[in-house]
């Protein structure tokens, strides 16, 4: 069983009358990718925040690398790195000059320091552009430059919070990509987002948070497990008669059966070959149909069927 | 490490295009503009020294003793008046030409003086003179008709003080310094530039607050030491508007050859004391929480122009009168303490105003100094 990286016990963190986390706790792994996956305003960055002591908390412990964070632990410090949600650099200084800033106030030997950036600047590939100013950078160049500044220094701890927002699909998986790339090497990462395929994608661990609380924690396979759903079959089907929908709702696993706007959605909870099996008998009563597409639960799912909203609301 | 946070921040200083023109370049046009406007005033206050003047003689009064007084005031060694013997046509049209001060005229043998504008609260200074050296020529007249010609020794005495007279007039400066009026607008100048430092300050608290700036968040989550952070980068933010100062200062000095008066090492010595209150101020906004940046901004604009303004940047001689109704006010006014600075190095022979001056701006600065550490030096917040 590997070390805990991060604990959080009892936390409980108040803007004046709303709760914004809930005696909420946490056990963090090393060499895990944790992902903290909730809709906006559930307390993920709030977590993240008190984690790295800027936010102060109301009540509960939390220790990073067994020992109390607290605001002027410059060791621990020295083994965090963090990619923020907002563009954290500045736009006077080039691309490699704010890499260098942020790792000079980690490293101070300066042929440490030269070394690791050039590395940064190779790992989020912008060598082209390391003499650019930010202002000339494309929305996914800037992203990257922010990931860089944040782990030049060669964290053991890297929290990422929602680094790919607005984000084109190509940087954002050269994104992703990195991440767990940064993992292989060592590094524990704490990655929130709203983004349920790139947590489900990368995060070997997840924690689905609404309301400051802990909904459920698990691999991706595990929180499926949580749910009643194991397959949704949608079929677009003219006219089907109400004794069609009930003979369908008698067959194995189908727990629930939906027919709106000509479109029915078969939901299944279980079997194997459920999409076949449908079809024969949409055969048999001599229907025709068009598009038929079969859909495996998503996170999305697990979120709708725990809180009962939409993780996107 | 405390370098390394210094450098950087003075290359962010130094790129920022907005620190460059309200703390550099501004200053330097608006010296320029004063320059252009004031330099002709400055020029024909500086030609004043001699008289010009008509006499006329209107009966055939002996003129001798008169000329001779005339022509010592005349003279190379005391330049006092241009004497210009003519008739009372000619006299009067000069006078309305305004190319002569004023008229001397004799009529029986007592000399009368005859200015262009008759309004005696409204008489000049060259009038005054005229006034005046009239005044004494007719006072000695009139001694020296009471005294017996046989009674040379009293003769004499007469004719040595009516010539010492014209000593008494020579311009007699009571300060080795410039006494030019004009040199306000130009303190007041060097002050606005030290309180511009104040945007140096906005952005040095700007980017240390983790709940102000993502940079200040990345700063607070690193693993320097906050005060190292702190020091760095005041320190970094005081340099840029000093540097500022010192080239507005060798440019009014040596390229506009604008004399500032008073020793240019202490001269920059308090524009750079200035222009530290600048980023404390700039620091102290900055830094206070729940206003929002823009707000800041328009703060620091309005509060820097209105204390020069207070200090005779718009209108001259402001302070004086401040001086007279709320004198507090000066002393309270960065923009102001900084000026009389300038003014008592240019124009007092000793120091000790301008060390009271010192004095006061260095307490501003602990003052100000402290309130912003304490709001600044924070790593945890109750939000962000």
């Amino acid at each position: 069983m590997s070390a805990s990286v991060i604990t959080v016990e009892n936390l409980v963190k108040r803007y004046k009358e709303l709760i914004a986390l809930d005696h909420f706790n946490l056990d963090i792994k090393e060499g895990e990718i944790f992902g903290l996956l909730g809709p906006n305003g559930s307390g993920k960055t709030t977590t993240m925040n008190c984690i790295l002591s800027l936010l102060k908390y109301d009540k509960g412990v939390i220790k990073i690398f067994g020992q109390e964070m607290k605001p002027d632990s410059y060791e621990i410090k020295r083994n965090i790195g963090v990619v923020m949600q907002n563009v954290a650099v500045f736009d006077e200084l080039t691309v490699y000059d704010n890499i260098d800033y942020f790792c000079g106030l980690y490293i101070k030997d300066k042929a440490t320091r030269k070394q690791y950036v050039e590395e940064a600047i190779q790992f989020v590939d912008i060598e082209k552009f390391k003499d650019f100013y930010p202002k000339k950078l494309s929305g996914g160049l800037l992203r990257r430059l922010n990931i860089a500044c944040g782990i030049a220094h060669k964290p053991k701890l890297i929290f990422l919070d929602e680094p790919t927002v607005a984000v084109d699909p190509q940087s954002r998986n050269n994104i992703l990509e990195g991440i767990v790339k940064l993992n292989q090497a060592g590094a524990t990462i704490v990655y929130t987002s709203h983004y349920m395929e790139e947590v489900e994608q990368i995060c070997t661990r997840i924690m689905i948070m609404d309301k400051g609380k802990n909904i459920t924690t698990g691999t991706a396979a595990e929180l499926k497990k949580m749910i009643k759903n194991t397959e949704t079959i949608h079929i677009e089907i003219l006219n089907l008669p109400d004794s069609v929908i009930a003979k369908i709702k008698e067959l194995t696993h189908v727990y629930k059966v939906e027919y709106t706007d000509n479109l029915l959605k078969v939901f299944y909870n279980g079997g194997k070959h459920n999409l076949i099996k449908v079809l024969d008998l949409l055969q048999k009563e001599d229907l025709s149909f068009g598009r038929v597409y079969s859909e495996l639960p998503t996170l999305n799912d697990v979120f709708l069927e725990i809180t009962g909203k939409e993780l996107r609301d | 490490m405390f370098l390394h946070v210094y450098k950087y921040r003075l290359k962010t200083i130094f790129r920022s295009r907005v620190d460059l023109f309200w703390i550099l370049l501004f200053p330097l046009l608006l010296g320029t503009c004063f320059y252009t406007a004031f330099h002709n005033i400055t020029k024909s206050l500086e030609e004043f020294n001699t008289i010009p003047v008509a006499i006329v003689c209107e009966d055939d009064a002996d003129l001798t003793f008169f000329k001779a007084y005339i022509d010592a005031l005349s003279s190379e060694e005391n330049n006092i008046l241009s004497a210009t013997y003519t008739t009372s046509d000619e006299a009067q049209s000069l006078l309305s030409d305004k190319k002569i001060t004023g008229i001397i005229t004799f009529k029986d043998s007592i000399p009368s003086l005859t200015f262009l504008n008759t309004d005696s609260t409204n008489t000049s200074v060259s009038q005054s003179i005229l006034k005046e050296l009239m005044d004494s020529y007719i006072q000695s007249l009139d001694i020296l008709s009471n005294v017996e010609p046989e009674d040379t020794e009293s003769l004499m005495a007469v004719i040595a003080n009516l010539g010492q007279n014209a000593d008494y007039i020579i311009e007699r400066k009571l300060t080795d310094g410039n006494t030019d009026y004009m040199l306000d607008y130009y303190f007041s100048l060097i002050a606005m530039t030290c309180l511009f430092g104040s945007y140096s300050g906005h952005s040095c608290a700007n980017f240390l607050k983790a709940n102000l700036s993502a940079q200040g968040m990345r700063k607070c989550l690193s693993s320097t030491k906050r005060l190292t952070l702190i020091l760095g980068d005041f320190f970094a933010s005081c340099t840029f508007p000093v540097i500022s100062n010192i080239i507005l200062i060798i440019y009014l000095n040596y390229i506009l050859k604008i004399n500032l008066g008073g020793n240019v090492l202490l001269i920059i010595l308090t524009a750079a004391i200035g222009s530290i209150i600048g980023v404390c101020i700039g620091l102290f906004i900055g830094a206070i929480p729940g206003i929002k940046d823009s707000l800041k901004n328009g703060i620091m604009t309005a509060s820097s122009l209105f204390l020069s303004f207070l200090s005779g940047l718009m209108v001259g001689g402001i302070k004086y009168k401040i001086e007279k109704v709320v004198p507090i006010v000066n002393k309270l006014n960065p923009a102001t303490v900084i000026t009389d600075a300038l003014y008592s190095l240019n124009i007092y022979d000793t120091h000790d105003q301008f060390f009271t001056c010192i004095a006061i701006l260095a307490v501003t600065i602990v003052i100000l100094c402290t309130l912003s550490y304490l709001m600044i030096r924070r790593e945890s917040y109750a939000s962000i």
